[in-house]
């Protein structure tokens, strides 16, 4: 089973896509990740997100989509002061200020599905909707990234295509930073791309990378091929990712695209 | 998007590696009351329903590898070997408890160059009948510390043979007491190393994201097998250590 999420015409340069991995569709459990896409005024908002999956976390496939909900509007105004004030990049201040926004706006929204009427403090009955979440937003400007948890962003150019973030050294095997822990300093990453130094964005859940020996350089050959698959045949490519996951290891995959170029041929369906 | 000619990656697509390690103490106090032999039996008696378990999962390849200790550690298998491959060959009783050795050489192998970065939690099982005698200590804390070594990142656990197992050291190793289990006759270490091997491998090759743990906490294992009344009941008929 996979979700598309619809594209109207004016979207037609971005792409949100998340398939239920072969190991959730043998053990009959729902895909716990979530994406989202939008185009809004020339400014495109990309999010994925891993809910992690497991008992303790029984409720991480609610924590995913609204954790790619919240994090919207945060980073479209954070893009906006930073355009409109470029010399006041401070990124490790405004990591921290955008890291406990998020964080606020998702423990109150968990703490709402639960029926608890509160505000965004943290609780341990929001350790169900554990998730991790990976999202940017970017303008003629440039592009601001924010990482919580695994998961790649990459921005290509010419052929070229470059990580955003460093691989955490805290990060191994399956461990991973997520919302649903207590804010801690210097968890989450925060960059700042020129929008000369990009042209697509690419970005997904540890899902897709792990099937291909957790590699950066097999994974790195994945998104010529999702491009051409786009460009070719966009339908085929839920397929194509859950071809992906049973072959490898069974796990949810998101993506979310970004070109400046419409992402659909003439030819092909949206 | 430009058009360029590429190729279909489906085909560099594979399985997670599950990597399973046997820490194994054959110093010569587990030649006493055939301890020795009750652990050669009970690996050699849990293979079958390792690798059935194992072709139960489509989505892990579980890897073997065991290091014996006495008088310093040795590679028991080396390569890491594909559980459908797995042979059991026995190991002999004789010398001291050099526990540091065991994790030094462990640490030489647990390294993201090596193992990578992404591969599932490796399951370390170290079993002992005794207190070491060399500086284990020392070489925990640098394994603790490494990559692969810091909380949470391995799926440790550790069977204490007999009376006299140093159950503080075998919990330091694996970061709790919870983890720790006390096998104080043939039958329960065999329930306890297929419980290891199978129920522990499954669970570790779950793929499910562990959030980043305290120092300390250990993940919540499955439970261990049941302790059976004819166990207790006719404890005097079975060989206590």
């Amino acid at each position: 089973m996979e979700t598309l999420t619809p594209l109207p015409q004016e979207q037609l340069n971005t792409l949100a896509l998340s398939v239920e991995g072969a190991r959730h569709t043998l053990h009959s459990t729902p895909c716990e990740d979530a994406s989202k896409a939008t185009l809004v005024d020339g400014v495109f908002y990309l999010a994925v997100a891993d809910g992690h999956g497991d008992s303790k976390h029984h409720l991480s496939d609610i924590g995913s989509k609204l954790a790619v909900e919240v994090a919207e509007p945060i980073l479209r105004s954070a893009l906006e002061a930073l355009s409109t004030a470029p010399s006041k990049r401070d990124l490790t201040v405004l990591k921290e200020q955008i890291e406990k926004r998020i964080r606020w706006d998702w423990n109150r929204r968990c703490k709402t599905h639960l029926g608890i009427e509160s505000d965004g403090s943290w609780d341990d009955g929001l350790i169900a909707f554990g998730t991790t979440l990976l999202c940017c937003c970017g303008n003629d400007k440039g592009l601001l990234g924010f990482q919580l948890g695994d998961g790649d962003m990459v921005c290509s150019q010419d052929g070229t295509h470059r990580f955003l973030f460093a691989e955490s050294p805290d990060l191994m095997g399956t461990v991973t930073h997520s919302l649903c822990q207590p804010y801690k300093h210097n968890q989450s990453m925060l960059a700042w791309v020129d929008s000369s130094d990009f042209e697509v964005v690419f970005l997904t859940t540890d899902g897709l990378r792990d099937c291909m020996q957790g590699d950066r350089k097999h994974f790195k050959t994945v998104i010529p091929w999702i491009e051409k698959i786009i460009l070719e045949n966009p339908k085929s490519l839920p397929t194509w990712l859950q071809k992906i996951s049973t072959q490898g290891n069974g796990d949810d995959i998101s993506i979310a695209l970004y070109s400046p170029h419409s992402l659909y041929s003439s030819t092909g369906d949206s | 998007m430009s058009e360029i000619e590429v190729e279909d990656p489906l085909g560099a697509v594979s399985r997670s590696k599950l990597h399973f390690f046997w820490i194994a103490d054959c110093s010569g106090s587990m030649a006493a009351q055939g301890k020795m032999e009750a652990l050669n039996n009970a690996i050699q008696e849990c293979i079958p329903a390792t690798k059935e378990a194992a072709e139960n999962n489509p989505f892990a390849d579980m890897m073997v590898r065991a290091i014996a200790f006495s008088n310093g550690a040795r590679w028991h298998i080396e390569d890491e070997t594909p559980v459908e491959d797995f042979v059991w060959r026995e190991l002999n009783a004789g010398g001291v408890t050099d526990l540091g050795a065991a994790i030094r050489l462990l640490m030489s192998e647990l390294q993201p160059e090596k193992m990578g970065r992404r591969a599932l939690p490796p399951v370390l099982v170290l079993l002992s009948d005794g207190a070491p005698t060399d500086d284990w200590k020392k070489e925990l804390e640098a394994f603790n510390k490494t990559g692969w070594g810091r909380s949470g990142r391995t799926v440790r656990i550790a069977v204490a043979i007999g009376q006299d197992a140093n159950k503080d050291v075998l919990a330091e190793f694996t970061g709790t007491e919870e983890t720790v289990f006390e096998a104080n006759n043939a039958q329960r270490l065999a329930d306890l190393i297929k419980w290891a091997s199978v129920t522990l491998s499954r669970y570790a090759s779950s793929g499910a994201s562990q959030i980043d743990r305290a120092p300390g906490d250990g993940p919540a294992l499955p439970p261990p097998p049941p302790i059976l009344d004819e166990e207790e009941e006719d404890g005097n008929d079975l060989e206590l250590w």
